[in-house]
């Protein structure tokens, strides 16, 4: 017979006393982990690996930190990590459509887009002030007269040379004509008329010579005009390089080291003197700048095109000259880590706003706006799986940027080649950024094995355990790990018992003595709720009592349904006997768990056997309500049972087991010994005790293997028990492997201790069905038979007798029944 | 306070009367100038209370020489020239005639000015110069076509030159509150020229008033300063009397420009006026000029 466990062995213990602090208020307080040795030690190879595609996969259940502790890790690496460069788009005077990206130190971004508004400023007065300036008016005006006095001139001298000979040139509203005069008078037509034909042919010849003169003069006009058009641009370009290089000189001299910004400084002068007609006509026509926003800008800009009179250079033209600065890293310490909570494509990659207008969109390169991407260029991003992939084609934009080692700002729309209409294509920004995307397990077997992708960009996986390994450096590591909680929650401090109670509870969350669990986010849950009714209390520190109230406060709400199957055991609507002894019928012990909470309960499981074709029928599985690991269950015990039994003899038996008033699903085969020992019992003849309730798993060598819930199956069988009174000899057969897995409630352990419960450590058949019925289970003698008074004499003679009955059946035709019941 | 409308003699009155010029004749042609010119008559009209009369004249000399034979029209934008047929110009010119008239009501519009609008058929300058006889202001452009600074139209020439009544000539438009600037050494026709000045001065809000004296020592500039003052009689709001040194007096002209966007006023036998050859004296002042005779 098996001895019961002691006591000690039912509970780990953590004795306060054994620590050396007294409160949290004693430890450092710097423990943001503990454990994960292998997703730490992932973590930190993939943020230091400079390789492409080696980006991080942080898996494992929520609930275990992963978040937080990735944070944690790349900020403390970030920070010995260099500043990226600050980032801007400017305007791409080439192609409107393609702004330019701009790069420079970090911080000085700031700077060049302050520089370049003030030097915008400053142009705003300083142009316009150029062209209405008298210097300017008056060397334009020169331009103008110098032309029309040499036009003037040529016309008087010709003017003269022709009245010398008697020839008038008179204007006329369209142009010229000569006619002969005399003493200041037009000669009257009769006069001319009447004059001797050769004269008159002469006063024509003369005439038709200085009209080609004229002709000739006239000509030439266009081309005078030309020419001072162009002497008059060239002033424009005069003047206004004066006044530009005069205020972007000082920001020549302040970007100097920065190639990329002389450039762009260079194209806006060049582009200020290419448009330098704008204020010149602005000066004319008295017209001076404003300040709008972006709407009315855009409008202005939008309507320029209407073939109005030139615009005005007013606040939308001057846009164009600005810098958009779209990452700036000013303040930012080391490299940037970004965690993105809303990863949808824009907030990833970024976008182009645009401005509704008369029923238009419009846009310049002012409203493009960076994405997570940007900010983390240079450092790293954190995103999370399930957000990532529930966005629609965040997930392709994310792993295109990857891919193409650049961030391309387009529009899902554009991306898919949805989209028609004009709009812009933003430079290309190099990317240099490591990922962390952290998901669930079953999120990143799915993707590993559908998108091949996975294997290019995400070669690093990062494991996070559930549990962590129990040693004393953990320990003391959990316990600061409590303390930080305390100070990042701001709760009151724990004492000691409180802290040893809660380590008990991290064990109970894994069920096993020798790991911790790694679920901290409900530890720290716990811990926030005992702090609670620490509160409630008036008390200083948390101690295990306030622990143990949080949890069975926890318990309470979580658990309606097992007080209703308590309530129904109770009631007697669902039969399970706790004392006395009945053949074929045993107490098997269920596991439930629902939205977090899990409990068990004991099942009646009986099993009737008659003769028949040996086979065990499982009444769950004909049913259809087992699943396949509870039929597997009993094929196995099955197994085993032909295994001793049927050597010699076939099996002729015909077996239903079945667990009594369960209507809904059962799997899972931690209850295949309990079916044995219902068997055996229903075989040998030989009553089971009512008092055990039983749970293990069986392998066809008749060996009792470990099962799950091994303390919530427990305590389900203490609590009807200690319902109805323990009667002082009520237990439960555990297999023996488990007996590390047990942290059973205190007062389980208070019953045990008292000698009012017990728990059966087993590791055969054999050990169970002794503990079970009291009799010997029995063993083969030198000729291969059990002894007949053991149970497995007793099961072996029967299963020889339905032999036998049924070979007589076979053989006689069915005679042999009537003449032996005689 | 109105004297009655219509009083034919040229009569300048004295300072105290409010009336400077009653009627003021504007030559139109298509031109710049003559725009310009018609814009500040405008305004003189509407400040003086005068009468404005607008008269375009169709150039005989063009109408005969379209007359003859083998007239021809050179153009500019024409490769050859197109025959002048005295039909053509007769229409050219009414056209331009109803352009002149349709410039005088939008330049009216505005101001509270009675005008009429006459057109007749002559030699040029002859008809200006009879009907300047009938008007207390002659005002024309400086040229009949947009021109150089330099260049000074026979038209105007003769009228600034022959003119019995004052001629108020201009190349550009001037803004609406021109200081006046005039010229006074002690002869009755600067005291008429001054007469006009302080006039102008006291009009339309009340325009500083510069008077340039010749002045050899001190004391002939403060006997001819008493004299301006006396002649203004305190009306003149806000006067300032400038000695000039013969050099200065030579170089009238480019002092009055550089003094200000103004409006001069000249007594036409002043020395640096008839000293100087009408055109260079335009050029170098080039600003609006009333001479006065």
């Amino acid at each position: 017979m098996t001895d019961p466990l002691p006591p000690e062995a039912l509970r780990q213990r953590f004795d306060p006393s054994g620590f050396d602090f007294e409160t949290t208020d004693d430890l450092p307080a710097e423990t943001e982990v503990v454990g994960q040795d292998r997703a730490v030690e992932a973590l930190d190879f993939g943020m230091n690996i400079d390789a492409e595609g080696y980006n991080v996969f942080a898996l494992g259940p929520t609930g275990t930190g992963r978040r937080e502790l990735v944070q944690h890790l790349l900020e403390e690496q970030a920070a010995t990590e260099d500043t990226p460069p600050d980032l801007c788009y400017v305007n791409n005077f080439d192609d409107e459509r393609e702004p330019r990206a701009l790069e420079l130190p970090a911080g000085r971004g700031c700077e060049l887009k302050e520089d370049v508004d003030a030097l915008i400023e400053d142009l705003q007065t300083a142009l316009p002030g150029t062209f209405e300036s008298e210097e300017y008016q008056s060397r334009r005006e020169m331009i103008q007269e110098e032309v029309r006095e040499g036009q003037e001139a040529a016309l008087e001298d010709l003017q003269e040379r022709a009245r010398e000979e008697g020839i008038a040139l008179i204007r006329t509203p369209q142009g010229f004509v000569f006619t002969p005069i005399r003493d200041g008078e037009v000669v009257p037509p009769e006069e001319v008329e009447s004059m001797p034909e050769e004269k008159r042919e002469k006063v024509q010849q003369k005439i038709e010579n200085y009209q080609e003169e004229l002709q000739e003069i006239l000509r030439k006009v266009p081309e005078h005009q030309r020419e001072a058009r162009r002497r008059i641009e060239e002033l424009n370009e005069e003047m206004a390089t004066l006044v530009i290089d005069d205020l972007v000189e000082d920001l020549h001299e302040k970007y100097a080291d920065l190639d990329a910004v002389l450039e762009f400084l260079d194209s806006v002068r060049a582009d200020l003197i290419e448009n330098v007609d704008f204020f010149v006509q602005a000066a004319q026509q008295g017209q001076t700048p404003q300040q709008q926003g972006p709407a009315q800008m855009m409008q202005q800009q939008g309507q320029q095109g209407g073939g109005q009179q030139a615009p005005a250079p007013d606040g939308a033209f001057w846009r164009r000259y600005r810098v958009n600065l779209i990452v700036d890293n000013e303040d930012t310490e080391g490299a940037p880590v970004v965690y993105e909570d809303n990863p949808n494509y824009q907030n990833l990659v970024g976008q182009v706003e645009q401005i509704a207008q008369m029923g238009a969109l419009v846009t310049d390169f002012n409203l493009i706006r960076k994405g997570a991407l940007h900010e983390a260029n240079g450092g790293y991003l954190v995103v999370d799986a399930r957000q990532l992939l529930t966005h629609p084609y965040a997930w392709e934009g994310l792993k295109r940027a990857l891919r193409n080692e650049e961030i391309q700002i387009e529009s899902p729309g554009q991306a898919l080649g949805l989209i028609r209409t004009l709009t812009l294509e933003p430079e290309a920004v190099p990317l240099d950024v490591k990922i962390v995307v952290v998901g669930e397990r079953l999120v990143y077997y799915l993707l590993n094995a559908l998108d091949p992708d996975m294997d290019r960009l995400f070669k690093v996986m990062a494991d996070f355990d559930d549990q962590i390994d129990r040693t004393e450096a953990q320990e003391d590591a959990y316990a600061d790990l409590i303390a930080t909680t305390v100070e990042h929650r701001d709760l009151k401090p724990f004492h000691r018992s409180g802290v040893a109670r809660v380590l008990e509870h991290s064990l109970r969350m894994v069920s096993d003595t020798e790991k911790l669990s790694a679920q901290v986010a409900d530890i720290r849950d716990l811990m926030t709720e005992a702090d609670h009714w620490a509160q409630d209390d008036g008390a200083d520190t948390v101690t295990d009592e306030h622990v143990q109230r949080a949890i069975d406060a926890q318990i309470y709400r979580a658990d309606r349904l097992r007080e209703r199957v308590q309530e129904s055991i109770e009631r007697e609507k669902v039969y399970i006997d706790t004392d006395g002894e009945t053949i074929g019928q045993i107490n098997g012990l269920s596991y439930l768990e629902m939205g977090g909470f899990s409990f068990g309960k004991p099942n009646r499981i009986t099993a009737r056997v008659r003769l028949g074709k040996g086979e065990i029928v499982d009444i769950e599985r004909e049913a259809a309500l087992s699943g396949p690991i509870h039929s597997k269950g009993v094929l196995i015990l099955s197994g085993f049972l032909e295994g001793r039994f049927a050597q010699r003899y076939p099996l002729s038996l015909s077996a239903r087991l079945v667990f009594e008033q369960s209507y809904g699903g059962i799997d899972g085969d931690s209850a295949s010994s309990a079916e044995l020992y219902a068997l055996l019992s229903a075989l040998a003849e030989v009553p089971l005790k009512q008092n055990l309730a039983v749970t293990g798993s069986v392998n066809q060598r008749g060996v009792v293997q470990p099962i799950g819930g091994v303390n919530e199956k427990i305590e389900g069988f203490f609590d009807v028990c200690e319902e109805r009174g323990l009667t002082g000899d009520q237990g439960v057969l555990i297999p023996a492997t488990n007996t590390d897995n047990l942290m059973l409630r205190p007062d389980v352990v208070a019953a045990v201790e008292a000698g009012e419960f017990h728990i059966y450590p087993v590791e055969t058949v054999d050990d169970g069905i002794e503990a079970l019925t009291g009799v010997e289970a029995g063993t083969r003698d030198e000729q291969g038979a059990f002894p007949d008074d053991t149970i497995n004499g007793r099961v072996e003679a029967r299963l020889h007798e339905f032999a036998d009955r049924r070979r007589q059946f076979a053989l006689t035709d069915g005679q042999v029944e009537q003449s032996e019941e005689a | 306070m109105h004297d009655s409308p219509h009083s034919p003699m040229p009569t300048i009155e004295a300072p105290s009367s409010r009336r400077v010029f009653r009627r003021i004749l504007v030559a139109l042609d298509d031109s710049p100038p003559s725009r310009a010119a018609l814009d500040m008559a405008v305004r003189l009209a509407a400040d003086l209370e005068a009468e404005l009369e607008g008269l375009f004249i169709k150039d005989q000399n063009l109408l005969r020489a379209a007359q003859l034979p083998f007239a021809e029209e050179v153009r500019a934008h024409s490769v050859a020239p197109k025959t002048l047929s005295d039909r053509r110009v007769q229409r050219q010119l009414r056209y331009q005639a109803e352009r002149a008239e349709a410039a005088l009501q939008e330049a009216t519009e505005s101001a509270e000015v009675t005008y009429n609008f006459q057109v007749v058929e002559g030699h040029v300058t002859r008809e200006l110069l009879q009907a300047a006889e009938e008007a207390d202001l002659l005002a024309l452009g400086k040229t009949s076509t947009r021109s150089s600074r330099r260049r000074l139209g026979t038209t105007s020439q003769a009228l600034l030159s022959e003119s019995p009544s004052p001629v108020l000539v201009l190349r550009q438009a001037v803004r609406a509150r021109p200081p006046i600037f005039t010229y006074y050494d002690g002869s009755d026709t600067a005291r008429s020229a001054l007469d006009v000045a302080s006039g102008l001065s006291l009009r339309g809000g009340g325009h500083p008033l510069t008077v340039f004296v010749p002045a050899a020592d001190e004391a002939e500039a403060e006997r001819l300063q008493e004299e301006v003052e006396a002649a203004c009689d305190g009306h003149v709001p806000h006067l300032q009397v400038r000695a000039l040194t013969d050099i200065e007096v030579n170089r009238l002209a480019t002092l009055a420009r550089r003094a200000g966007r103004g409006l001069v006023v000249m007594p036409g036998n002043a020395s640096p006026l008839a000293d100087t050859p009408l055109q260079r004296f335009l050029y170098e002042l080039d600003r609006p000029l009333l001479v006065v005779r």
